[in-house]
């Protein structure tokens, strides 16, 4: 599933963004663009980590209100917009798990489950399923950001990395060692 | 233990569906809502209170300044009283002195400074305290202008404890206040003089004697001794020599200390 289509935008693209983002900075009242542009990638990511779709709404419309209130701390270096959202999206989502407004979750499709199951070299039967679900709902809490973002939202290295504020290399050895410790849990 | 719950193919919401749900104003107002106004910000309060602490004490001093220059310019209190009259009472008593004497004898009376305007602050007289006579603590003989032939002593209490000169008495050496003269012409001079036709009676000088610290002694009469002459030759060209508390005798018989001198001899 590709979650993120505009990561890799056109230069055009990348431009006009940063002419409304120029234009947010001198009147918020103009973050409209950006809003429609960004409210969909931003909502998924948010409803991806919890089941109660009002509070995703919630949270998504509290994230552009910081985003909002921040635009002016913004500058473009190279990280695109999107991903200075996401680190705003991960951090009133965990506000608001710490607020015990909404559950932790994780949402798995089948496929994702049997990909990785495969990736472990095991039969994808119903157990080794339910094993697998068992073992995401107890993992370290940074392995398991890691494994959505790169197996269940299929996101770039590169993205993760900025998303999370580490490089892109950093980002892959974490992944693996991740994976890693999962797969020994699972074949424990 | 289950940290976190897991939820298998769950129901995927349509892009059209959360399209629908964007509610851009409400966000705004969220905005607006969350913006804390300027005069609840930290920064507003630290500004206004920068300013305040800056104002005041802008304000303090400028009351400390305009106090200060009050004070400078405060007319003295002078009393006068009969030339026959004792010695004249402790100056943190004037005030009441002088009240007391205004009430009794109306041969006394006030004088302010301030009153004659072309008269500079610095020209007050003040106590001289010289050697050893009954009347050395009086200040000087003036004449009331009311009653000229009546000499009266003037005693004042100056606000400002800097001692105040005659402007037009003062003592030279070799025609020197402050600056070099030759060796030479110091020893041959017949040492201070002043420019008023004033007698120097005694002065104090400080020189190096050549026992390695400066000498500080006084000397009566205005000259300065071959002895003093030599060390001066010897020892002291070059650095700096400073004659004070000069005692002069006016024309008019009054005593009074006329400002210093500082000499630096020279070949």
């Amino acid at each position: 599933m590709a979650v993120n289509p505009v990561y890799h935008q056109s230069n055009t693209k990348l431009r006009e963004e940063l002419d409304w983002i120029r234009d947010a900075k001198k009147d918020p009242e103009r973050f409209g663009p950006l809003y429609s542009k960004y409210h969909e990638q931003i909502f998924r990511y948010v409803y991806q980590r919890m089941d109660d779709e009002d509070l995703a709404f919630d949270v998504t419309s509290q994230v552009f209100i910081k985003a909002m209130s921040n635009i002016r701390k913004y500058e473009y270096r190279g990280v695109p917009f999107s991903s200075w959202l996401y680190r705003i999206a991960k951090s009133e989502l965990y506000q608001s798990f710490r607020d015990r407004k909404a559950r932790r979750t994780v949402n798995v499709e089948s496929t994702h489950l049997f990909e990785m199951i495969e990736e472990f070299d095991e039969d994808d039967n119903a157990e080794n399923k339910v094993k697998l679900m068992r073992i995401l709902s107890t993992i370290r809490e940074d392995d398991l950001q890691l494994i959505e973002l790169r197996y269940f939202e299929k996101r770039s290295y590169r993205e993760m990395g900025e998303i999370l504020d580490i490089t892109e290399n950093n980002a892959k050895v974490r992944t693996f060692r991740a994976l890693d410790r999962l797969k020994k849990q699972f074949l424990k | 233990m289950e940290k976190r719950r897991t939820t298998l193919d769950r129901e995927p919401l349509s892009s059209e569906y959360i399209k629908d749900r964007q509610d851009f104003s409400s966000v705004l107002k969220g905005f607006k809502a969350s913006q804390i106004p300027l005069w609840k910000s930290t920064w507003f309060y630290g500004s206004v209170g920068l300013a305040a602490v800056a104002a005041v004490l802008s304000i303090t001093n400028l009351l400390h300044n305009t106090k200060k220059h009050d004070l400078k310019s405060t007319p003295l209190q002078v009393a006068t009283y009969n030339v026959d009259q004792d010695s004249p009472p402790a100056s943190d008593e004037n005030n009441a002195v002088l009240e007391r004497s205004q009430e009794t004898d109306p041969s006394v009376h006030a004088i302010k400074e301030s009153d004659p305007p072309d008269v500079p602050e610095k020209e007050v007289s003040r106590t001289v305290a010289p050697e050893s006579k009954a009347e050395d603590h009086v200040d000087q003989l003036v004449v009331a202008e009311d009653r000229p032939d009546e000499p009266v002593h003037r005693v004042s209490e100056p606000v400002n404890p800097e001692p105040v000169y005659p402007k037009k008495t003062m003592a030279t050496l070799v025609g020197v206040v402050d600056g070099p003269v030759f060796v030479g012409s110091l020893c041959a001079s017949d040492g201070i003089e002043c420019n008023d036709g004033s007698t120097v009676l005694s002065y104090t000088i400080q020189y190096n004697n050549g026992m390695g610290e400066d000498a500080i002694e006084t000397i009566r009469g205005r000259q300065i001794s071959s002895y003093m002459c030599d060390k001066i030759r010897r020892y002291n060209v070059n650095q700096e020599i400073l004659i004070t508390r000069i005692i002069v005798e006016t024309p008019d018989g009054s005593r009074k200390m006329v400002p210093s001198i500082r000499i630096v001899p020279t070949y």
